[in-house]
């Protein structure tokens, strides 16, 4: 009788150890993929960021790759600037682009930086950030110029 | 009496072997059963996010259409977005699809929605076991026939299923045959009743999954512009209205085959609606900056009387477009229209463009 008790003990011990181990491995696992859905999302929120109607140049509905209108981008901070009270404005540019912080760097030939979108995670929650570059052009459509700039695209995810 | 102890005794062990038994069978029954949970919530999970990713991208280029391959299960559909398991709504946007999507493929297309500008890539969202037929009374349901995606795509060098779509007259409606889709929805245009036309007998369907839609347009042009749509589930052999809704553009029109639930449609296109007022908000911003360099600079071309001109049109959108109902889906088409002959006259007078 307690020959079969001790087996038994022995046997869960091996049981929980072997529990423990798997339940590890499992976290391992997870962990990969929520830095792989990390970075799934940071590719959304590029794309997003890239083809909004709102900034993209355009001529009668043609829309002209990686490139910003100047003065969609004014009246676009201007919105924004003016979105405090407006709850539907904000929630739908969160819903859109989700915590991050979008900014616009224009490097030739002038220089500024303009600031599109920015909601940021409290980072004592944990989590991090990935930050994607997209080069861009800005369209002047009153002196038919452009100029080059880069996205500076700040994803915070939530892991 | 030690015979009668070790008989107790080996009593006593095989009571003893049970229990322990039937615990350690319980535990590892408990342990496969939470696996199972788990493992069905990560393949669900693992859908929401690789599909969320697939639908973004595929909405960023308009008049795309792709086949995708998922896992053999059901995506629900309703106004919150697309919902795979117990995983949180996928949040589209401005998509169209039916309420019930079977896997193990399903099929994507972009559309543009212009008023009269660019405001977003309409999303539909459909599987190959879903059979649209279009009942071909006058021009426009051929025209309309020949818009929508192929019925085949080539993927990886194999002609494959893609958008199960038939064109059909109205007298062979009743000779139609089950070709084992879960889905039928029946497309009328023009002033057509679909009510009058008694309905083939396809077992596998059910009732609400046998729908129809008529959309009050008999040109191609009428689709460009807005009409009344007249959604329809069948009741007993013929087709009985369930209500009653309008389409503002070919993209929105479009939308309407697409999705068989009617509040799903119009909460859709309230959603089009409020991206309409941002966007129109920005062009309307636009214009008065350009406007306002105008009054500056040189202008050779009179263009601040354009951009003057736009200004109450603008205003116009933004207020038609606050709800979506008939009626101010007709205004609204009106100020796009008048939007779009402005911009017109920018382009004469080689002023930067309104849109």
């Amino acid at each position: 009788m307690f020959e079969s008790i001790a087996v038994l003990i022995i046997f869960f011990f091996l049981l929980s150890f072997g529990f423990t181990f798997y339940g590890k491995m499992q976290q391992i696992s997870n962990m990969k993929k929520m830095r792989q859905a990390t970075e799934i999302d940071t590719v959304s929120l590029a794309i997003k960021t890239s083809n909004l109607a709102e900034l993209q140049c355009s001529i009668k509905n043609v829309g002209e790759p990686n490139c910003y209108d100047w003065y969609k981008i004014k009246a676009f901070q201007h919105m924004l600037q003016d979105s405090e009270n407006n709850e539907f404005l904000t929630d739908h540019y969160y819903q859109k682009l989700g915590y991050s912080r979008i900014e616009l760097n224009i490097i030739y030939p002038d220089h500024d930086s303009i600031l599109l979108y920015n909601r940021t995670r409290d980072l004592a929650e944990g989590g991090g950030s990935i930050v994607t570059l997209m080069p861009i052009s800005v369209y002047n459509p009153t002196d038919k110029k452009h100029r080059f700039a880069y996205l500076n695209i700040t994803y915070y995810s939530p892991e | 009496m030690l015979q009668k102890r070790g008989a107790i005794e080996i009593q006593f062990n095989w009571i003893f072997i049970l229990i322990i038994g039937v615990i350690i069978l319980g535990f590892f029954i408990s342990i496969i059963n939470k696996q199972k949970t788990i493992a069905e919530d990560q393949i669900s999970a693992s859908i929401k996010i690789n599909l969320g990713a697939v639908l973004t991208g595929s909405r960023a280029s308009a008049a795309t259409a792709s086949r995708i391959n998922i896992p053999n299960i059901d995506i629900i559909y309703d106004c919150d977005g697309y919902i795979v398991g117990k995983a949180n709504a996928i949040r589209a946007k401005t998509s169209f699809s039916p309420e019930l999507i079977k896997g193990p493929v399903i099929m994507s297309w972009t559309h543009e929605w212009s008023m009269p500008f660019r405001v977003t890539n309409f999303l539909y969202i459909t599987s190959p076991f879903v059979r649209y037929v279009f009942v071909n009374i006058g021009s426009v349901a051929e025209e309309v026939y020949d818009i929508m995606p192929n019925r085949t795509i080539i993927d990886h060098g194999e002609v494959k299923a893609f958008f199960t779509k038939e064109l059909v007259e109205s007298a062979d409606i009743l000779n139609l045959k089950d070709q084992n889709h879960y889905k039928v929805r029946f497309v009328f245009f023009g002033g057509t009743d679909p009510a009058s036309y008694p309905l083939p007998k396809l077992g596998g369907v059910k009732r609400k999954d046998y729908t129809a839609v008529r959309i009050n347009a008999n040109s191609l042009q009428d689709i460009q512009g807005t009409g009344e749509l007249v959604f329809y589930e069948k009741k007993g052999d013929r087709f009985e209205e369930t209500a009653k809704s309008v389409f503002i553009g070919e993209a929105s029109a479009i939308g309407s085959i697409f999705t068989d639930d009617p509040e799903t449609y119009e909460c859709n296109m309230q959603m089009a609606f409020n991206m309409l007022q941002i966007v129109n908000t920005i062009y309307w911003d636009r214009a008065n900056m350009l406007k306002s360099h105008y009054q500056t600079a040189t202008d050779t071309n009179n263009c601040q009387i354009v951009y003057t001109n736009a200004d109450s049109f603008f205003r116009s959108i933004n207020q038609s477009a606050r709800r979506f109902t008939p009626a101010y889906a007709s205004s609204l088409k009106s100020a796009a229209d008048a939007v779009m002959r402005i911009n017109e006259d920018t382009l004469q007078r080689s002023c930067p463009a309104i849109y």
